[in-house]
């Protein structure tokens, strides 16, 4: 193509190359320009979204342990202690329907203070991680119920107590403290 | 004018040698296997049999089992249409006011 155009234009030559190659370089450096400028301007939107975004996820940690966690590690601490003194609850020599009844109302009443108190206020925050929380309660709640109610499990025997309720307490705080270490901040509600 | 009754006996539902309702699965396959949600609106009352040999029904179980009605009827509107019967030990009062506590305070943080 180049060598049917030259044979007809015989003036064209090395410099007119020159110059159309200049204006190809030109064009190449305006692109480069352009992407380098689109792809900087990207970068930082994408670094001040990111900063803002931790800004703001500090701001909910912080508000969540300041509003949330300090003012009701007492609530946490009530429940989990108060459901560790069920064994002084129970009566070594007896352990009757409605003393399993009565120990049944005192943890329904414990839990009902410990949900209203700490676990609703969660949703307001996070709700994975209210959801989270209150699993976490029924779990606790639902398999304490099943063992009180077991008529195959006595709980007047240490060994059993232990295995049945007391680890199974110790199991639910477990949970719970980790849930809330891994709570990030992360998600709005 | 004609009452309509929807008679639930739970010992339909009962898992076999257990004397508690617990847990929100056991309370959404209840909740579905009673038909409760679709037979409410048809009829005046809803009456609920516990076995006299049940212990204790958890909120958990409750909360699943009684949330549609609950959130259609409201707390009152509830009371007045659904009625638990059990000659047992167990009182299900404060389980089921825990239950109708919880399922509206959801409502409330889902709104």
């Amino acid at each position: 193509m180049f060598q049917i155009y030259f044979s007809q234009n015989p003036e064209f030559g090395l410099k007119e190359l020159s110059q159309i190659a200049q204006v190809i370089i030109a064009i190449a450096n305006l692109g480069l320009g352009y992407y380098v400028f689109i792809y900087s301007r990207g970068k930082d939107q994408r670094s001040e979204k990111h900063s803002s975004n931790l800004y703001e996820q500090n701001i909910r940690l912080q508000w969540f342990k300041e509003l949330v966690l300090q003012p009701n590690q007492i609530t946490i601490k009530r429940y989990f202690d108060n459901l560790e003194k069920l064994q002084d609850l129970i009566n070594p020599n007896k352990l009757d329907s409605q003393d399993r009844q009565n120990l049944s109302l005192y943890i329904k009443t414990e839990t009902a203070y410990y949900r209203k108190n700490f676990v609703d206020l969660l949703k307001g925050i996070d709700q994975q991680l209210a959801n989270d929380v209150k699993e976490n309660m029924d779990n606790l709640f639902d398999s304490l119920t099943k063992s009180l109610f077991d008529p195959n499990i006595n709980l007047k025997n240490s060994i059993t107590y232990e295995k049945e309720i007391q680890s199974k307490i110790a199991s639910s705080y477990n949970n719970l403290i980790s849930l809330i270490y891994n709570y990030k901040g992360l998600n709005a509600r | 004018m004609d009452n309509k009754q929807y008679n639930i006996d739970l010992q339909n539902y009962r898992t076999p040698k257990s004397n508690v309702f617990i847990g929100r699965l056991r309370g959404k396959k209840v909740r579905e296997d009673s038909k409760i949600d679709e037979n409410e609106p048809l009829v005046d009352k809803i009456v609920i049999s516990i076995p006299n040999e049940i212990e204790s029904i958890n909120p958990s179980f409750l909360e699943e089992f009684l949330f549609n009605i609950v959130h259609r009827l409201g707390s009152a509107g509830f009371k007045q249409k659904v009625t638990f019967i059990n000659d047992g030990l167990y009182k299900i009062e404060n389980d089921l006011d825990e239950a109708i506590d919880r399922i509206l305070t959801e409502e409330n943080a889902l709104a």
